[in-house]
């Protein structure tokens, strides 16, 4: 792979994550980091349904009739969402349930609309799916990162497996209630955003 | 060329038509591993109801085919008509046996919510008389809200009410909005249980077809009471 393609795949892991950098798809990283199980299996769908509309619309850019280039858009990452979750409704079904409304509303994410508009629209397909896999694994990154601090300090446990000792919850520690809620959540995505940024360099450029 | 009016219209036609030829393939293709998804879920939930071990010590649900093999070896299905007397069709029971030997029942419950239609089942003691358990496992509520209804919190206030008065009548249900501690401080009187704030409509639904169901099976129990040895 050239370097460039490498580029494509690497900034959006810190340089230019979605999340810290971009500030894109915060309300699902709110909801699904309460356990890890789903919020990696929420990271995966947004990742295919970004790389493959990147692929899509980049394949079909120099096709799409301005005035509807938007409903196309949506029309293509819609599509996507729906096959989503139908797959997991058929071979995740739990985790689906568990999920419940929040992978339809991958279609509401920012990150998804947000780069078919900044880079699939304007380059070719193979850099197109880069970028949207480049994308998808930065907010996962975030995802697992919020997740892996909610879920073992909010309930003691990670993918679902006691990792806090019987031992010091007999000795007086408690599981902070307060990360299971979306405050808490804040919270941590707001420390990440500001380690991330102090770790990258990162100034905000207005 | 591409911003021409009919190839704007040629064009949409087209992406609807793959857009919808894509889903409807894919939606035919999966739907009979969705459909025994959700039987699976069903029969995981007449099982949760009955207080069967479903959920494994670190809370994960034990795999399909346990729960196929569990329904199989331990819940019998039973139909019966108004007046309790055994039918074809009508009104199901669910019987858990242990070798053979009935020692718990099980009723579906359903009515409206407040955006659709409700689906649970409610699990009684041999007597019919005591709950087991309660569980709802598919409806269209808003989650966070009405959704929470399927939560272990909300349903397990039900179990070990009675749903008979002193006077062998059925009782009706109520989701108290609110507390049921605050709202009858010297105890209900009659099977109810704390609301979900937020859910007050959900909870009334709730309220009237749980009454309604347990209403309609009234005949069916004294049917079955009296027909145990």
């Amino acid at each position: 792979m050239s370097a460039k393609s490498i580029k494509i795949l690497t900034d959006p892991l810190s340089e230019n994550n979605p999340i810290t950098i971009q500030i894109l798809g915060i309300c699902s990283a709110l909801a699904v980091t309460v356990q890890l199980r789903t919020a990696l299996v929420m990271a995966a769908a947004l990742t295919v349904v970004t790389a493959g509309s990147n692929l899509i619309i980049s394949l079909l850019r120099n096709t799409i009739p301005t005035r509807i280039r938007l409903i196309v858009e949506m029309t293509v990452v819609s599509t996507l969402v729906i096959l989503a979750d139908q797959f997991l409704r058929a071979y995740l079904y739990d985790i689906s349930r568990q999920l419940s409304v929040f992978v339809g509303l991958i279609i509401t994410n920012c990150i998804v609309l947000g780069r078919l508009e900044a880079y699939a629209m304007s380059n070719p397909p193979g850099r197109s799916f880069l970028d949207g896999i480049g994308n998808g694994v930065g907010y996962s990154l975030v995802l697992v990162a919020v997740a892996v601090v909610r879920e073992i300090f909010g309930s003691g446990t990670l993918l679902g497996a006691r990792v806090i000792p019987e031992s010091l919850y007999a000795a007086g520690y408690a599981n902070n209630g307060l990360l299971l809620l979306a405050p808490g959540a804040f919270i941590v995505l707001g420390l990440l955003i500001w380690a991330q940024r102090t770790v990258s360099g990162h100034v905000e450029t207005d | 060329m591409r911003n021409r009016p009919v190839y704007v219209i040629v064009y949409s036609i087209t992406i609807c038509l793959a857009a919808s030829l894509l889903l409807a393939v894919a939606s035919s293709g999966l739907r009979e591993t969705q459909e025994r998804m959700r039987e699976a879920d069903r029969k995981f939930n007449v099982l949760k109801a009955f207080q069967a071990e479903v959920v494994t010590a670190d809370g994960r649900r034990i795999p399909t085919e346990t729960v196929e093999t569990m329904y199989e070896t331990h819940v019998r299905e039973a139909w019966f008509n108004a007046d309790g007397s055994p039918a074809d069709g009508g009104l199901q029971v669910f019987l858990w046996t242990d070798d053979g030997v009935v020692s718990r029942y099980a009723i579906p419950v359903s009515g409206q919510g407040l955006w659709g239609p409700v689906y649970g089942y409610l699990a009684l003691d041999l007597e019919l008389k005591s709950i087991l358990g309660v569980t709802f496992y598919r409806h269209q509520e808003t989650p966070g809200l009405g959704g929470e209804i399927e939560k272990d919190a909300f349903v397990e206030p039900f179990r070990g009410q009675s749903i008979l008065a002193a006077d062998g009548s059925i009782l009706p249900v109520e989701v108290v909005k609110g507390r049921v501690a605050e709202r009858y401080p010297r105890g209900a009187p009659w099977i109810a249980v704390d609301g979900i704030s937020g859910a007050t409509l959900t909870g009334r639904g709730v309220s009237e077809f749980m009454t309604e169901n347990l209403k309609t099976y009234e005949v069916v129990f004294q049917a079955l009471r009296r027909g145990q040895p």
